[in-house]
């Protein structure tokens, strides 16, 4: 199993968007795939119209093993399966807290599913914090969109100095940019700029589409209900790039 | 799908009726066509199927399901490669692996073909989430007789996370026509085109009682030899893989060892007569199964050698493959031949015909369970004894002898074990398995004595190996 985090400290970018459509995508080729909803705010759950059991919470989550076997739930596409979140994981970093080696708490539980999927994805919840650091350790790789803003690349360059900082590999880290306006000089010169400053940039770029923020109104991945799209294609284009990156692994589901 | 419920209607006009009335009474969207062309394969003994796995080939696509968990995988076929019969034939991979340590050394048939008109409907709840799927389906069977069967059917196809949903439609499905069927796709194909899966076994499968004549028993047991032998025939000829001779042999042995039962019972020359006869049959196979043994073991044999001297072994296994091809066509010979063919004719006839007054002894009669427990007793004696004069100075020939003793014990409490509580007996048999196979992977470390020494010719080997340059 191949775990991908979407992740960034800013709100609102595009994590959820990506990982909605690339696991789609991923999941199209024969390959098991699961998404794992973070956020309290059950974003991608909404995207697949799942919603968590009633008995589900944050407590069970990090509990592991049947907890999680027992929320997984099937979305409309063949291969991809969903846990979904539930509002308190809003208290999942004191839940975190409490356990043992609390950094590597969901590394340890999705290593018990490792073997029923060939690719895990990540839906994270903006912020730093414990559940951030446990995404660290569980990822194999973590991706992080980039608005082409003055704010987005200084939280993205915070990010950095933080992976220095605790000694985490930040060849793990790439970062793609998202909601792109190509008319807009300053995010043309802000491309640029970080494209040629020596960090690990995706040459995909996700652009502002009103078909990408009509996702919420039809619920499915713009990859399902438009794949004719520019939109699918260039979430296409991206999903390539990364299995580039990834390695073929699982390509037999 | 694998955890699907299949219900089962006798015409395409009561399942369309229920049909309607589903879309009438349920949230169901859809309605998409499909044709799907499903051919199963599966070992001759039914390995798969007796595991809870389903493989088939749909248009090019190899798909192994389990259906203990519905999990599956799947293995895209090269166009043009033709079918593959052993795991050996498909590209390395974890699909390759998982086929490899079920099937083993078997040949992969096609048991059954199936082409269905697939309707599809999915049931969504109040967010338009699908929680299950229907399908209608028209499903053609293509088994062994030459016309198709047709058989109209309703799947309901059930979504992870979403159990209670699922059961409220199977329900409500039961509620306006059959309840489901039990199974899945295969077995209700079997069914329809009149095979029966898993239908095969090497086993002494007979079912003896305690009081049955002794004379009566032995016979069934030798009947089920009999036909375990005729049926592996037919697979022998045609060469379909080595389990077909292995499975042959072992049933000539037990019939050998079987033959041992019968003084008292029936007369001293039939015993005679017919152990010649088999042991004649037995022995006319030996080379062929020999050379299937270097050749099943051939990676096993490389893997010996360091990687640079490898390749130096390939003469030797060109020179195994063709004397094989010369013993399997000396061997199908055997079995069309008119000795052959009156051996089992004169076998036929004392096992099925109505005995001839004389033709029984007295023993005939007496209760089987009495026979048992005395053959039995006296086997695991005999076995005891020597077992325990085996110590560190025992040669191999002793332990060998030890070896065919224990053999001979388990044959005869396979043959008995109806007899006997199951689990108990099971359990001896199992042990004295056990023993078996550690002597099985050490005489597998003798046969690499053997080719070593055939540069002395010492050991029968094949011909010209004994001709092979270095
Ligand atoms: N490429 C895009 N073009 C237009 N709208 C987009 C694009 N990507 C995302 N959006 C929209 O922007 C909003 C935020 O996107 P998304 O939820 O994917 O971001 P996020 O990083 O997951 O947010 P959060 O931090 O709240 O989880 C959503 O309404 C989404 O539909
Ligand atoms: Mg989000």
């Amino acid at each position: 199993m191949i775990t991908l985090a979407l992740y960034s400290m800013k709100g609102g970018v595009g994590k959820t968007a990506a990982a909605v459509n690339l696991a789609h995508l991923a999941s199209a080729g024969t390959c098991r795939t699961l998404i794992c909803d973070l956020d309290p705010q059950g974003a991608s759950s909404y995207y697949f119209r799942i919603k968590a059991s009633r008995n589900f919470n944050s407590s069970k989550f990090i509990k592991g093993g049947r907890f999680i076997d027992e929320n997984i739930k099937g979305t409309d596409y063949p291969n991809l399966d969903l846990l979904p979140s539930k509002l308190s994981y809003r208290n999942l970093d004191l839940a975190l807290d409490e356990m043992k080696n609390s950094k590597f708490r969901l590394r340890k539980i999705f290593g018990e599913i490792e073997h029923e999927y060939d690719y895990l994805f990540l839906d994270c919840p903006p912020g730093i914090s414990l559940v951030s650091e446990n995404v660290f350790n569980a990822a194999d790789y973590i991706f992080v969109p980039l608005i082409p803003t003055t704010l987005s690349v200084m939280t993205y360059e915070k990010l950095l100095d933080f992976f220095t900082n605790k000694e985490y590999d930040a060849g793990r880290l790439y970062a793609f940019f998202s909601m792109v306006e190509s008319k807009k000089s300053l995010h043309r010169e802000i491309m640029e700029k970080i494209e040629s400053g020596g960090h690990n940039v995706l040459r995909t770029r996700i652009p502002y589409r009103s078909d990408i923020e009509r996702m919420g109104v039809y619920r499915e991945p713009v990859t399902a209900f438009l794949p004719q799209s520019d939109s699918a294609r260039i979430y296409a284009d991206l999903w390539e790039e990364i299995r580039g990156i990834t390695g073929k692994g699982g390509s037999e589901g | 799908m694998d955890n699907s419920l299949y219900f089962i209607f006798e015409d395409e006009g009561t399942r369309d009726e229920v049909l309607g009335q589903l879309k009438n009474g349920l949230p169901l969207t859809g309605d998409r066509r499909a044709e799907r062309k499903q051919l199963y394969l599966d070992t001759y003994d039914h390995r798969l199927y007796k595991k809870g796995l389903l493989l088939t080939n749909e248009d090019g696509r190899l798909i192994l399901r389990d259906t203990g968990d519905g999990s599956s995988l799947s293995l895209d076929l090269p166009a043009y490669g033709g079918m593959p019969r052993f795991w050996r034939d498909l590209p390395e991979g974890p699909f390759r692996d998982n086929l490899r340590s079920v099937i083993d050394v078997r040949a992969l048939l096609p048991v059954v073909g199936v082409e269905s008109l697939v309707n599809h409907l999915y049931l969504e709840n109040e967010d338009g989430k699908t929680v299950a799927h229907i399908n209608f389906e028209d499903v053609e069977v293509d088994g062994d007789n030459a016309d198709k069967a047709v058989i109209h059917l309703l799947e309901a196809v059930p979504v992870r996370g979403y159990a209670g949903e699922f059961e409220n439609l199977t329900r409500y499905i039961s509620a306006l026509g059959p309840a489901p069927a039990g199974g899945n796709i295969l077995s209700i194909a079997l069914g329809a085109s009149g095979k029966k899966a898993g239908d095969y076994t090497s086993k002494v499968s007979v079912v003896l009682t305690p009081d049955m004549p002794s004379g009566e028993a032995i016979k069934i047991i030798l009947r089920s030899l009999l036909e375990t032998m005729r049926k592996n025939e037919d697979g022998i000829v045609k060469d379909i893989d080595t389990e077909f001779l292995h499975d042959f042999r072992v049933a000539v042995r037990r019939t050998r060892s079987a033959l041992t039962l019968i003084r008292g019972i029936f007369p001293e020359n039939v015993k005679e007569e017919f152990k010649t006869e088999f042991a004649g049959i037995g022995k006319k196979s030996n080379e062929l199964r020999d050379l299937d043994i270097y050749l099943l073991r051939r990676e096993e044999y490389t893997e010996m050698l360091p990687p640079a001297l490898r390749a130096g072994l390939d003469p030797l296994f060109d020179i195994i493959v063709r004397e094989r091809e010369e013993a399997h066509r000396e061997f199908a010979l055997e079995l069309a031949s008119d000795s052959y063919r009156r051996s089992i004719e004169a076998w036929e006839k004392f096992l099925y015909e109505p005995e001839a007054p004389g033709d029984a002894l007295p023993g005939a009669a007496e209760p089987v369970i009495g026979l048992a427990k005395l053959r039995i007793r006296k086997r695991y004696k005999k076995a005891l004894k020597l077992g325990k004069a085996i110590d560190g100075s025992s040669s191999d020939r002793d332990l060998h002898t030890l070896r065919i003793e224990c053999k001979k014990l388990r044959y005869y409490l396979e043959f008995f074990e109806s007899l006997f509580p199951a689990d108990e007996i099971k359990e001896v048999i199992r042990h004295l398995k056990k023993r078996r196979q550690g002597e099985h992977r050490r005489r597998g470390r003798a046969h690499i004595g053997v080719i070593r020494e055939a540069e002395g010719n010492k050991v029968r080997i094949p011909r010209q190996v004994r001709g092979v340059r270095r």
